[in-house]
């Protein structure tokens, strides 16, 4: 199953509610900005979040090529 | 003599023989660099004191009958996000520049000056090597010297322009998306980025861990090949090295093909640029004797995840920073470096086993190939200030897509040789992808000194500075 849900995702009230989770203390009028630009991040990052991933696969940040 | 047109091989061996010394081919790059750097706008600091000392030291050297290396007296510059004793890495922010000056010189920096080249200053860059264009509007844009009105890339733009400018022979660059790479392609130059982990990257800012790269930007191969060979060495503290011994490639390079598979990457790699960067890529293929095209199934995937990861670990580089003073950031990195903070940890994680298992399917195409040939990037170099690219029939945000070529590659670290084509749309050049298997440069440079014999691949300076 897919990670992402595009048509449930509101990016201005996640980014609103996961701000201050990250010590991000924004004005209201910074939030939509921000907002925008996590759009973006959806945007491109959108053919990895739909790519089904097998289970098994390694999840280690750090690797040998 | 014009002593900047020279090859950092020749420029060395000028000065091993006695014909001319350290100091002279010092002074001529810092009197290049006062002439034509406003122009050009690629340093941000020229350390004049310690080169000439140094460039003295080398004079000295060769006096008593010592050999100081391969690069005895060749003056090189350095990205500024390496640590150059005595000056503050700025990373191509303001918020650096109350950091102390350096104690020591990066990994990088100290290997170069160990085969005897010698640091003449710090180059532009996009702010923390987020981007792709250095329009970095703290220290102002870089400009690329076939065309003073177009970007020189990034995010080691100065490292491009520097080179391509003849203000230096080598320049010493970080690629975590392409940025060794697009500069290389915008400037008509050769540049590699090593397999993940060959090269120390300790002494300096980085961006994101998991990802980034350091390597060098020439006017030659055997430049090039020089360059790589000074940078590498065991460094305990760089965790993502992973050392394997030296691996010297200059003896490598009158090797030719013999036994090399080349194939021309299709699918995703064919699509999304204009047509001077298929060409490009296309007549490189066929020098090589490439007659199949291969594709990567899950490039676009592979380089959506690398955004994510990017996003994730660059922002939470600089939470700190921008928590207390975001509105210090360069406009075109803060907002996506705030962005960036907010990525899910399970999007993350995702993008980690999508990374190990897209790096599986690419392995698999090695078992019959050596080298794989793509497009470096989908346009030559842009007008400084364009926010939007034109290619393949899509309107499209020009900056990120400077990585759509790159970003797949270095996302599973493997080592590509950058390659420059001139003249490729008008008198503006391009740059071509050799892409091999994780640790296998010796094969590309091999490649790429082939490409170079024949006269299709080349890198002299920019006729306006020559």
């Amino acid at each position: 199953m897919p990670m992402l849900d595009p048509a449930r995702f509101d990016a201005l009230a996640y980014v609103t509610a996961a701000c201050p989770a990250v010590g991000l203390d924004l004005p209201p009028e910074r939030l939509a900005e921000i907002a925008a630009a996590f759009t973006l991040v959806l945007r491109v990052g959108t053919p990895a979040l739909m790519f089904d991933v097998d289970p098994a696969a390694e999840p280690a940040p750090v690797f040998t090529p | 003599m014009s002593l900047h047109t020279l090859s950092a091989a020749a420029l060395a061996g000028k000065i091993k023989t006695g014909e001319i010394t350290a100091r002279m081919a010092v002074e001529s790059a810092l009197a290049r660099i006062a002439a034509h750097d406003p122009a050009v706008n690629a340093f941000t600091a020229v350390v004049t004191v310690r080169a000439l000392a140094r460039a003295d030291a080398i004079d000295a050297a060769i006096g008593r009958g010592e050999d100081p290396g391969p690069l005895a007296g060749v003056p090189f510059a350095a990205k500024n996000l390496f640590d150059v004793q005595g000056v503050v890495t700025l990373a191509g922010s303001i918020i650096e520049q109350r950091r102390a000056p350096a104690t020591a010189d990066a990994f990088g920096v100290a290997g170069m000056e160990a085969a005897g080249a010698v640091c003449v200053g710090c180059l532009n860059m996009d702010e923390y090597a987020y981007g792709f264009t250095t329009e970095n509007s703290h220290y102002g844009p870089c400009r690329n010297p076939h065309d003073l009105s177009r970007i020189a890339g990034g995010s080691s733009g100065g490292s491009g322009a520097a080179v391509a400018a003849g203000l230096v022979p080598i320049t010493l660059g970080t690629d975590t998306n392409g940025s060794i790479r697009v500069p290389s392609s915008l400037n008509g130059i050769w540049g590699i980025k090593p397999t993940y982990g060959r090269l120390s990257r300790s002494g300096g800012v980085m961006f994101v861990p998991s990802l980034d790269h350091v390597g060098p930007f020439a006017r030659t191969v055997a430049d090039l090949a020089l360059a790589y060979e000074a940078m590498q060495g065991e460094d305990h503290a760089d965790p993502g090295q992973h050392w394997r011994g030296l691996a010297p490639v200059s003896r490598h390079l009158e090797a030719g093909l013999v036994g090399l598979r080349v194939a021309r990457l299709g699918g995703h790699f064919a699509r999304h640029g204009v047509a001077a960067a298929q060409i490009a890529a296309d007549k490189v293929a066929d020098a090589l004797g490439a007659t199949e095209h291969v594709e990567i199934r899950n490039a676009a995937a592979g380089r959506a995840a690398a955004f994510l990861i990017t996003g994730a670990e660059g922002g939470n580089q600089h939470a700190e920073d921008l928590r207390v003073r975001a509105q210090d950031f360069e406009p075109l990195t803060r907002d996506r470096l705030l962005a960036g903070m907010l990525i899910p940890a399970q999007w993350v994680v995702h993008a980690q086993r999508l990374r190990s298992q897209y790096r599986a399917e690419v392995a698999a195409l090695f078992h019959d190939w050596d080298i794989l040939v793509a497009p470096a990037t989908p346009t030559p170099a842009t007008p400084i200030g364009q926010d939007m690219l034109e290619a393949d029939g899509q309107t499209v945000p020009l900056r990120a897509s400077f990585g759509v070529y790159t970003q797949p590659i270095s996302f599973i670290g493997l080592p590509v040789i950058a390659a420059p084509v001139q003249n490729a749309e008008g008198t503006l050049p391009i740059g071509v992808q050799l892409i091999g298997a994780p640790w296998a440069e010796e094969k590309l440079f091999r490649a790429a000194a082939h490409l170079e014999r024949m006269g299709l691949c080349s890198a002299p300076v920019a006729p306006d500075f020559r």
